[in-house]
C-alpha cells in the first residue's frame, strides 16, 4: 500500500500523456493494419519477449540470446516481408485516417449492382472475370491492361464483357464503385488439380487468388455459372443471394448488430492491450529497481552581467548523485544532464552559489539526490586597466665600498590589463630580480617584467625593460 | 634748472631701484639648488632622496639600494614656496604593502625634514615611499630595495 502511494505521488502529468499518447499510436496503428498478416506477426513478438525473458530467468543463455536477435531484427524482417501490405495501407489510408476514424473496408462497394450485372452476364452467357482487390496491391502481379476509372453500373459491365469489344478478353478491376481498369491480364496457376473444365478464365482467376487477397468473381462463358475464387479456395455459386454474402463479407459492410457489437468489442479490446501494454512498459522504465548513479557534470554559467569575466571557480565539475530506474539511468546521455548557475545577482569578488536541484536540467524521469560540493566558489569581477609604476627588483649583495646611487628604468610606466580588485592593490610592477654581486660600475641591463598570470600588459607593449643605473664608490 | 633737473633723475632712480627690489621681495624663492621635483599647488619638493643618513640638514650616501645591515634607512625632502604651515606624509610600502604612514610639518618659506625606518631581516626586497599631502595625494615617490 506504500508503495502505492510512493508511486502515485511520483505520477507527472507528462507521464499520464506519456502514456496516453504512445497508447493511440499503437492503437492507431492496429486499426490501420487490422484484418493483415502484419499485425499477426507483430504479435508474435511479444510472445518471443516473453520466451527471452523467461530464457533469461532460467539462465538459458543461448536461447536468450537468440531471441534478442530475432526482436531486434523483427522490425526489418517484418519491413522487407510485409512490404507490400505496408505500401498498400499507406497507399490507401490517407494521413487523416491514422489519426482518427475506423476505416470500413470498401463499404461504398455496390454490391447488389455487382450481383445483378453478374447474373445478366450469366444468363446472357458472356464470360466475364471481375476482380475486386482487398488490401494487397495487386498492381505487381498484373499486367498490361487499360485505364477505365468509370463508374460502375450495370450496363456499363455489360458493355464491357460484350463479345466483340476490344476490352472483352481480360479481367476487370473494381475498387469501390468505380472500375478501375479493364482487359487486365492475370498470372496464370499452375495447380494441377483444377477441374478440367476450367479453362484460361478461370485458371487466371484462381492465379490471381493464390498471390493476392482480392477476390475475383468468374463467369463461364459455356456453361453460363458464376464461381468465386478467394485464396486457395473455389466456390461455385448457386444463387444470387449466395454471391451477395460473399461480396458483403469480402467488403467488410457491417449488415448486422451483432457484426457491430463484435467490432466495438475486438477495438476496445484492442485499446485495452494497447494501453496496458504502452503502461507497463512505462512502469518498467519509470519505476523499475531505483538505481544510483553518480555523474561528473560541468558547470556552465549563466547572466553574467556586462563587462563581468569569470575569474575562477572553486571547481569545474560537479558530482551529482541521481536516482531512477535502471533502463532510464542507463539511458542518460551526458548532454542530457546539466548544471546552469545564474550568474545575474553575483557581485565583483567572491560569489558563493549554491547548486539548487532548480540549476540542474535531467531528463524526464530522473531524480535528484545530492550534489558534491553543495556550493560553489566563483569570484567574478570587471576587466579594468591601470598605469603602474616598473621597480626594479635587486638582489644579491652589493660590494660593500660602492653605492647604487640612482637608477632609471624606460618606460618607468605601463598599462596592464586585468581583474579591477586585483588591479586595486597593485601599484608596482616588479623587474625580474637583478644581481648585485656581479655590478662594479655603472651600468645598463634589459630585464623582464614579472606579472601576476592575471595581469596582461597591453597588446602592443614590451615585456621588457631597459634598466640604467649609476654606481660610485663611497 | 640743473639742479632741479638732477633732483627729478634722482627721483626715477630711487623709483626703479624700490620697483626692483619690490620685485625681489616679492618673486618666491627659488630652490637653493634650482631643481623642483614636482609641484603641488604652491609647494615645490625641490629635493626627495632615499639615504643611508641625514647630518645638518642634508642627505648622506643617497642611493637605491641598501644593504640590510645598514640597520636603518632614510627618506629625505625638502620644500620650497610653503605659504602656510602644511602637512605632507611619507608613506612606506614593501612589495605594495603599507609598513608605516608618517607625518611631517612643514613651515614657511622652506623645510627640510626626513623620516625612516628600522629595518630587519624580513625587511629585504623593493620598496617605495609615497610622499603625498595631507588628503593622500601623491607628490612624489621614490623606489629602493633593502638587499643583503
Amino acid at each position: 500500500m506504500t508503495d502505492f502511494f510512493s508511486f502515485a505521488s511520483g505520477f507527472r502529468w507528462q507521464d499520464a500523456v506519456d502514456i496516453l499518447l504512445n497508447s493511440y499510436i499503437l492503437f492507431r496503428l492496429y486499426v490501420l493494419f487490422r484484418g493483415t498478416r502484419v499485425v499477426r506477426v507483430i504479435m508474435v513478438i511479444p510472445v518471443v519477449w516473453l520466451l527471452e525473458r523467461m530464457a533469461v530467468y532460467l539462465g538459458l543463455i543461448i536461447t536468450a540470446w537468440g531471441m534478442q536477435g530475432i526482436i531486434a531484427a523483427a522490425a526489418l524482417v517484418i519491413v522487407i516481408v510485409f512490404r507490400n501490405e505496408i505500401t498498400s495501407v499507406f497507399q490507401t489510408r490517407g494521413l487523416k485516417s491514422f489519426f482518427w476514424g475506423i476505416p470500413q473496408r470498401q463499404v461504398h462497394t455496390p454490391v447488389d449492382m455487382i450481383v445483378e450485372s453478374v447474373y445478366e452476364l450469366a444468363h446472357r452467357r458472356l464470360g466475364a472475370i471481375i476482380v475486386l482487390p482487398l488490401k494487397k496491391a495487386i498492381d505487381t502481379i498484373v499486367q498490361g491492361g487499360v485505364a477505365w476509372r468509370g463508374k460502375l453500373s450495370r450496363e456499363m459491365l455489360l458493355s464491357i464483357f460484350w463479345k466483340g469489344t476490344p476490352v472483352h478478353d481480360g479481367a476487370t478491376i473494381v475498387q469501390g464503385d468505380q472500375v478501375t481498369d479493364v482487359a487486365v491480364i492475370l498470372p496464370l496457376s499452375k495447380r494441377e488439380d483444377l477441374p478440367s473444365y476450367f479453362g484460361t478464365r478461370h485458371r487466371a482467376a484462381v492465379g490471381l487468388a493464390e498471390q493476392s487477397d482480392a477476390l475475383v468473381i468468374v463467369v463461364s462463358e459455356e456453361r453460363g455459372s458464376v464461381t468465386v475464387f478467394q485464396d486457395k479456395n473455389i466456390r461455385p455459386i448457386h444463387d444470387n443471394i449466395e454471391l451477395g454474402r460473399i461480396l458483403r463479407e469480402h467488403a467488410g459492410a457491417v449488415t448486422q448488430n451483432g457484426g457491430l457489437k463484435r467490432q466495438t468489442m475486438e477495438l476496445a479490446l484492442a485499446a485495452m492491450i494497447c494501453f496496458t501494454s504502452i503502461a507497463g512498459i512505462w512502469i518498467s522504465f519509470a519505476h523499475g529497481l531505483e538505481t544510483l548513479i553518480s555523474l561528473d557534470v560541468p558547470v556552465e554559467f549563466m547572466n553574467r552581467g556586462t563587462g563581468m569575466e569569470i575569474f575562477s571557480a572553486s571547481v569545474s565539475k560537479v558530482d551529482l548523485q541521481l536516482s531512477g530506474s535502471g533502463g532510464l539511468i542507463r539511458s542518460i546521455r551526458p548532454d542530457q544532464v546539466k548544471i546552469k548557475l545564474d550568474l545575474s545577482h553575483a557581485v565583483p569578488g567572491k560569489n558563493i552559489i549554491p547548486i539548487s536541484p532548480e540549476s540542474i536540467t535531467l531528463p524526464p524521469g530522473i531524480k535528484f539526490k545530492q550534489a558534491m560540493p553543495k556550493v560553489l566558489e566563483v569570484h567574478v569581477d570587471k576587466l579594468d586597466q591601470k598605469d603602474v609604476g616598473i621597480q626594479v627588483d635587486w638582489s644579491g649583495k652589493l660590494m660593500e665600498d660602492l653605492i647604487v646611487e640612482s637608477v632609471r628604468v624606460v618606460p618607468d610606466r605601463l598599462w596592464v590589463h586585468g581583474a579591477s580588485l586585483i588591479l586595486k592593490d597593485i601599484e608596482t610592477i616588479y623587474t625580474e630580480k637583478i644581481l648585485l654581486d656581479t655590478i662594479t660600475d655603472t651600468g645598463k641591463v634589459s630585464v623582464h617584467l614579472v606579472l601576476q598570470p592575471a595581469l596582461a600588459l597591453e597588446k602592443d607593449q614590451k615585456s621588457r625593460v631597459e634598466v640604467m643605473y649609476e654606481v660610485r664608490r663611497r | 634748472m640743473m639742479k632741479s633737473k638732477m633732483k627729478t633723475e634722482n627721483i626715477t632712480n630711487c623709483i626703479k631701484w624700490w620697483l626692483i627690489a619690490l620685485v625681489f621681495l616679492l618673486a618666491p624663492v627659488p630652490p637653493a639648488s634650482g631643481l623642483v621635483l614636482a609641484v603641488h599647488g604652491d609647494l615645490q619638493l625641490t629635493t626627495a632622496v632615499m639615504c643611508e643618513s641625514v647630518h645638518n640638514y642634508a642627505p648622506i650616501h643617497p642611493a637605491v639600494v641598501f644593504p640590510i645591515q645598514r640597520g636603518r634607512v632614510f627618506c629625505f625632502t625638502e620644500f620650497a614656496s610653503i605659504s602656510s604651515q602644511t602637512r605632507v606624509y611619507h608613506k612606506w610600502y614593501r612589495d605594495d604593502r603599507l609598513i608605516t604612514n608618517q607625518r611631517l610639518v612643514l613651515n614657511p618659506p622652506r623645510w627640510s625634514s626626513s623620516t625612516s625606518v628600522q629595518l630587519r631581516d624580513a625587511d629585504k626586497g623593493p620598496w617605495r615611499v609615497d610622499i603625498t599631502d595631507e588628503a593622500g595625494t601623491p607628490i612624489y615617490t621614490l623606489r629602493f630595495s633593502i638587499t643583503d
